[in-house]
């Protein structure tokens, strides 16, 4: 028996640190966007027609791509544009997804039950088939695309929202409240808001870990980031072409966006647990 | 004693793995029933009722608990056997009934087949025979129209009937003793009263034991002959049930007694049990009731045993001095 | 007594998505209204002359009040007719009718694979909760979930077709003719597109064996003193089949979209390329053909594993 002892420790330490890790990495990502311009060395943008598919050297740190930009500045680039794409979508999914399941849930009746068919019907598209006809609609590029990603994000919250709205509308609090002659949106403000909000958060940065693989696949499909703009998605898209004779230039983007995306995942495994109201004391 | 006995517990020890470390839950429990008696285990919600029935089939979660001492079931040890061998035990010589009938039983089959193969996989019977003796259960634990009812997922039926479904299927093998874990508690009064009879008829006309887990005195006082009362995971007292109400021994039981709500305290407040239960993890040393005694001495920091008194075991220094109230 | 339960939860399933379907194909339909400026405008061509722009405006029934128009677009779409591609000026129905079949290979192959992988990597790992196998498989499905599969795809290019040989490095061969060459071609972009459906099953069959293994009426399996097989193999998988049922519908419509840019990887013309064209060519009538195609098929696997649900689970009833 005395063989599990060790176990669970080891599984709760290594927990920890891929929760540590990815919260580093994130930090670190976060710097690296904010500070893009002056760690890059080269310019993102800037062809060097003598210079093409470069391996990688001491000037070129990932080599060159097939106009002879450095790969390695255009990475460093990507991130800010990766991370507004990805935040743009989960904002514009909070947007819609909060007020919607809000109000389905407090209102109650044939309101409600329009809300939750429509919510069901647009989890029933393919999400990112959805976001490209709504990109295909608003016009391609990355803020559009990504509004688009938003809104066939939004009714996964909505649906959270609802039902922590329908559990707070059940509490005894609210009655309380209610009797004290609090307004309904005073209500929703002070009472139901604060309580749906953890779940909200955990999915949300859950939504950016998807939004993020969003976005890299919509600009190598050509409808988010546009050239010459530095996305990992669109490097990925140009790399292919070149992938026999520069390998880096897919392992690198395509890296990042793995480990960013696992890194948000993991931090949204981890709020989670250390959110849920059953763990509190 | 030992020979007559059919399950003797003998310093009984569960501990869980917490965060905190390794909690002792249950420790030092001794107790045995003989075949065909009706004991009570009775205690507060968190004294450790549950898990001591749990343990004795070997059905706590085996991640996080561990288990000691011994406890011999017609002369054998349930908590070393093999687990095959403790699987041939279950449910042909130790039937269970939980307190959540509705959950207890699988929603994806149906009730006869959950009956029927509890008996078919101790018994070497055809799928035929096995239906005929479940219906025949069905019947004999009350349930109307038990051919039609055979075909039926638990969800469709009521409380008390998923419970006589569980009573049947316990009792399908013919066990020698039923660990019954607070099968009533979930159920309305009148449904209640129905299953206490059931489980005392089928007790009488079988000649099977039966260690009836509940927090409720009346119902064991109906029910059983000689109870055990369980305090933070020890017994406190362990006495036949017309001593135990004429006269109780231990501060506690006469404490439960006063706080069982009874007509003659009709319009007066029910006097409840200053205090709170110690937490496992925290347990103070020495007797574990003194914080909330109402007789607790400068002397109950020493550690009670339980000790023997008459035709009863009580672990309180003050068993022979006090002359506590009962509940007649 | 079972046949007609079944016969009226089949007639409910069915009630039940016809109001999905009319939300759903009014959502494709107002798509158009998302397009910025005057959709006549957009319908004609930027330097199309106003009389032309008046022209697609009565052609299309534009000047009329929304539900009108919306009745009548349904109307058409149901008969077949989704109007033509404004790029190739082909019907959408017919290049719809030729891609189908390539995307529903491709999204198949890669259901087979994320099944059979990831169900038994799911049981392994919950019945040695915290053990080391558990740990392997819990990483596993973080990482495939994370995976871009476009990216996967790539780098399955590089080895197994560029490298190695063993697979075609794009294309797709005629199913009609050569049904083997086709699955041939499937292979690698299935694969790439598995991978996270792979990571998904485990991750929930995993949670769902461990739900199941603590539920109560297991204890009471084992109270019972049932062998571990049988406890096992007769009500864990019936019992997880319900929740399998469901991963499987997710997995479904998550799979269709994932297939749209594994094909852009693979060079397939499948239906995702198509919907990519029209998208990037403002090509109006082939994205809303696309994508209620799509949600059709979507709707109707549902329905079969809503009725097939009811099979598992004699909770559900009609209400
Ligand atoms: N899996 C577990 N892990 C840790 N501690 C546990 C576990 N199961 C039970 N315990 C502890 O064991 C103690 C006894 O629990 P048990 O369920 O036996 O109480 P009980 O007497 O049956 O109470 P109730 O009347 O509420 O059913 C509890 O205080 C609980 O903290
Ligand atoms: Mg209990």
């Amino acid at each position: 028996m005395s063989r599990f002892q060790a176990i669970p420790g080891i599984h709760v330490c290594l927990r920890r640190l891929g929760f540590h890790l990815s919260l580093g990495y994130l930090v670190f990502l976060l710097l690296l966007a904010i500070c893009a311009p002056w760690i890059a060395p080269h310019s993102p943008t800037l062809q060097n027609p003598s210079h093409v598919l470069l391996p990688a050297d001491g000037t070129y740190l990932l080599g060159t791509d097939d106009l002879g930009r450095d790969v390695f500045s255009r990475l460093v680039w990507g991130a800010p544009l990766t991370l507004y794409g990805s935040l743009l979508a989960v904002l514009v999914a909070c947007g819609i997804g909060l007020p919607l399941g809000l109000i389905a849930g407090f209102s109650g009746g044939w309101i409600d039950a329009a809300i939750s068919r429509g919510i069901d019907t647009m989890l029933s598209f393919p999400a990112i088939v959805l976001a490209i006809g709504v990109t295909g609609m608003l016009g391609i590029g990355q803020t559009n695309s990504m509004i688009a990603v938003g809104i066939v994000f939004s009714p996964t919250i909505a649906r959270l929202v609802r039902g922590q709205t329908l559990i707070g509308r059940e509490a005894l609090y609210v009655d309380a409240a209610r009797c004290f002659g609090a307004s309904n949106s005073r209500l929703i403000l002070r009472h139901i808001l604060p309580n749906a909000i953890q779940p909200v958060i955990v999915q949300a940065t859950l939504l950016l870990a998807m939004a993020l693989l969003a976005e890299a696949s919509l600009s190598f499909l050509g409808l988010g980031v546009q050239p010459p703009q530095p996305g990992w998605g669109a490097m990925l898209a140009r790399g292919y072409h070149y992938m026999e004779i520069a390998p880096s230039q897919i392992y690198a983007p395509g890296i990042a966006i793995l480990v960013t995306a696992l890194s948000v995942n993991t931090l949204g495994e981890n709020l989670r647990v250390i959110l849920d109201p059953r763990r509190r004391r | 004693m030992a020979v007559s006995s059919l399950l003797d517990v003998d310093n009984l020890g569960i501990f869980f793995e917490t965060p905190r470390g390794m909690v002792p839950t249950v420790s030092g429990i001794s107790f045995s029933v003989r075949p065909g008696e009706r004991v009570g285990i009775v205690g507060e919600s968190g004294c450790g009722k549950t898990v001591t029935g749990l343990s004795l089939l070997g059905l706590l979660p085996p991640q996080v608990a561990r288990v000691s001492g011994r406890a011999l079931f017609e002369g054998r040890n349930l908590l070393t056997m093999s687990r095959s061998q403790l699987r041939r035990l279950s449910g042909a010589g130790i039937g269970m009934i939980f307190q959540e009938p509705m959950r207890a039983l699988d929603p994806v089959f149906t009730i006869g087949e959950q009956i029927s193969e509890t008996l078919r996989a101790h018994t070497d019977v055809s799928r035929r025979e096995a239906r005929l003796r479940s219906i025949a259960a069905l019947a004999e634990v009350g349930i109307p129209s038990p051919e039609r009812r055979y075909d039926d997922y638990p969800h469709i039926l009521s409380g008390g009937m998923q419970q006589r479904v569980m009573i049947a299927m316990a009792l399908i093998c013919r066990p020698r003793l039923l660990i019954a874990d607070e099968p009533t508690t979930a159920l309305d009064v009148t449904v209640q009263a129905q299953i206490i009879d059931l489980l005392h008829r089928l007790s009488d006309e079988r000649g099977m034991a039966l260690l009836f887990i509940t927090h409720d005195l009346g119902v064991v006082a109906e029910l059983c002959t000689r109870v055990l009362i369980l305090y933070a995971g020890q017994i406190v007292e362990d006495a036949a049930i017309e001593s135990v109400y004429r006269a109780p021994k231990h501060p506690y039981t006469a404490a439960l007694f006063q706080s069982m709500p009874r007509l003659s305290l009709r319009g007066k407040p029910l006097p409840v049990i200053g205090g709170r239960v110690p937490g496992f993890a925290d347990m103070p040393g020495g007797c574990r009731f003194r914080d909330r005694c109402a007789y607790a001495q400068p002397g109950c920091v020493r550690k009670p045993e339980l000790e023997s008194y008459d035709d009863r075991r009580v672990r309180c220094f003050r068993a022979c001095d006090l002359t506590l109230p009962g509940a007649v | 007594m079972r046949a007609k339960r079944m016969a009226r939860l089949i007639g409910y399933s069915l009630l039940q998505a016809g109001p999905v379907l009319v939300v759903a194909t009014f959502m494709v339909f107002a798509l158009m209204q998302l397009v910025p400026g005057d959709v006549a405008i957009a319908l004609a061509g930027e330097n199309a002359t106003r009389a032309r722009v008046e022209e697609i405006r009565i052609l299309y029934g534009l000047d009329r009040p929304i539900l009108a128009q919306y009745g009548s677009w349904l109307w058409k779409m149901a008969q077949g007719d989704m109007s033509v591609s404004m790029l190739s000026a082909e019907p959408v129905f017919d290049s719809i009718q030729r891609r189908l079949p390539v995307t529903l290979l491709v999204v198949g192959l890669a259901m087979l694979a994320s099944l059979a992988v990831g169900i038994p990597l799911g049981l392994t790992a919950a019945m040695h909760p915290r053990r080391l196998v558990d740990f392997v498989v819990t990483a596993f499905a973080s990482l495939g979930i994370a995976l871009p599969g476009f990216w996967l795809g790539m780098i399955l290019v590089s080895i197994f077709a560029m490298s190695l040989n063993w697979f075609p490095v794009s294309g797709m061969a005629k199913m009609a003719t050569d049904p083997w060459g086709a699955v041939w071609h499937a292979i690698l972009p299935a694969v790439a597109l598995a991978a996270s459906g792979a990571a998904e099953v485990a991750r929930q069959t995993r949670s769902a064996l461990l739900e199941i293994q603590s539920s109560q009426y297991m204890r009471t399996l084992l109270a019972k003193g049932l062998p571990q097989s049988q406890i096992f193999w007769k009500h864990g998988l019936k019992n997880i089949s319900v929740t399998l049922l469901t991963v499987t519908g997710l997995l479904f419509n998550r799979l269709l979209g994932g297939t749209v840019v594994i094909e852009a990887v693979f060079a397939i013309s499948g239906m995702g390329s198509l919907v990519v064209t029209a998208a990037t060519g403002k090509d109006y009538p082939v994205i809303q053909g696309v994508m209620l195609t799509m949600v059709v098929i979507v709707v109707a696997v549902n329905l079969v594993i809503e009725i097939l649900y009811a099979v598992f689970d004699p909770r559900i009833t009609t209400r």
